[in-house]
């Protein structure tokens, strides 16, 4: 049976995994007829950002960069929605010209009614 | 109570039942594991049964060999309730294979871990009664 699922992401980019580990696993529920979407709150919001540039130094001594999620996101954006929290965008200081084209703000309220929606809700 | 079969009437009510356990921290960063474990018993004992995927960090609670000195063994731990779903209810494994190749323990997981990918736990979501993220 095809589920909901409603994947919320509450840790940072970079410093953590879980937005990394988050976009693949909304991409592959078409896959099961599930339909997926992303919700980035609390320090994940900054994965929306764009200009986002990584690298360590000398990729001669670093064998490959990590792959920006800049790029990871827009190469998604059609396979589900992305949303991300308005409020927790205030807190940090990012503005909507800031933010990648086809992310989608929302609420509290609007995230209330998602999760009671859905089938399925996985806190990363 | 450990070890307790749930009661008849619990059993009509969640027996043939599904829960998909997802995982994505490490085995020592915290108490996650440990919980999931304790979770899964009392979940065979009402005769459900359990998928556990294994993502990210987490795949290491899977890799054998662990021997911390002053903990108990995770990877043990859960080899055991790996082994107690050879039957009715089962308790099945999946480690997401990318994970696994990045930490360098796709050839160690203990025994009853299989080696898959996001889309075998799209299908577990898509079949299962209930998921969770847990740790």
């Amino acid at each position: 049976m095809s589920k909901k699922v409603n994947i919320i992401v509450t840790q940072p980019p970079y410093g953590k995994e879980e937005v990394f580990g988050a976009i693949p696993l909304a991409a592959t529920q078409s896959a099961a007829d599930n339909e997926a979407s992303i919700t980035l709150v609390s320090g994940a919001v900054h994965a929306v950002v764009t200009g986002q540039q990584t690298g360590y130094g000398d990729v001669a001594r670093w064998d490959k960069n990590i792959p920006p999620l800049e790029n990871e996101i827009k190469n998604n954006l059609d396979l589900f929605d992305f949303y991300v929290l308005d409020r927790d965008l205030q807190k940090r200081g990012i503005t909507d010209g800031e933010i990648i084209e086809g992310i989608k703000k929302t609420t509290i309220s609007e995230l209330t009614d998602r999760i009671l929606e859905s089938d399925v809700t996985l806190v990363l | 109570m450990i070890g307790r079969r749930g009661s008849k009437e619990e059993m009509k009510m969640t027996e043939g039942k599904q829960i998909t356990l997802v995982s994505v921290r490490g085995p020592y960063g915290d108490e996650a594991p440990f919980t999931l474990i304790r979770l899964a018993h009392a979940a065979k004992e009402k005769g459900i049964t359990v998928n556990f995927f294994n993502y990210l960090d987490s795949t290491l609670i899977g890799n054998g060999n662990q021997a911390p000195k002053e903990y108990p063994s995770v990877g043990k731990l859960f080899s055991d309730v790996l082994k107690k779903g050879l039957k009715n209810p089962k308790a099945d494994a999946i480690a997401c294979i990318k994970c696994t190749e990045s930490r360098g323990v796709t050839k160690t997981q203990t025994e009853g871990v299989v080696i898959g990918g996001l889309y075998d736990l799209a299908e577990w979501i898509a079949e299962s009664d209930k998921t969770i993220l847990l740790g």
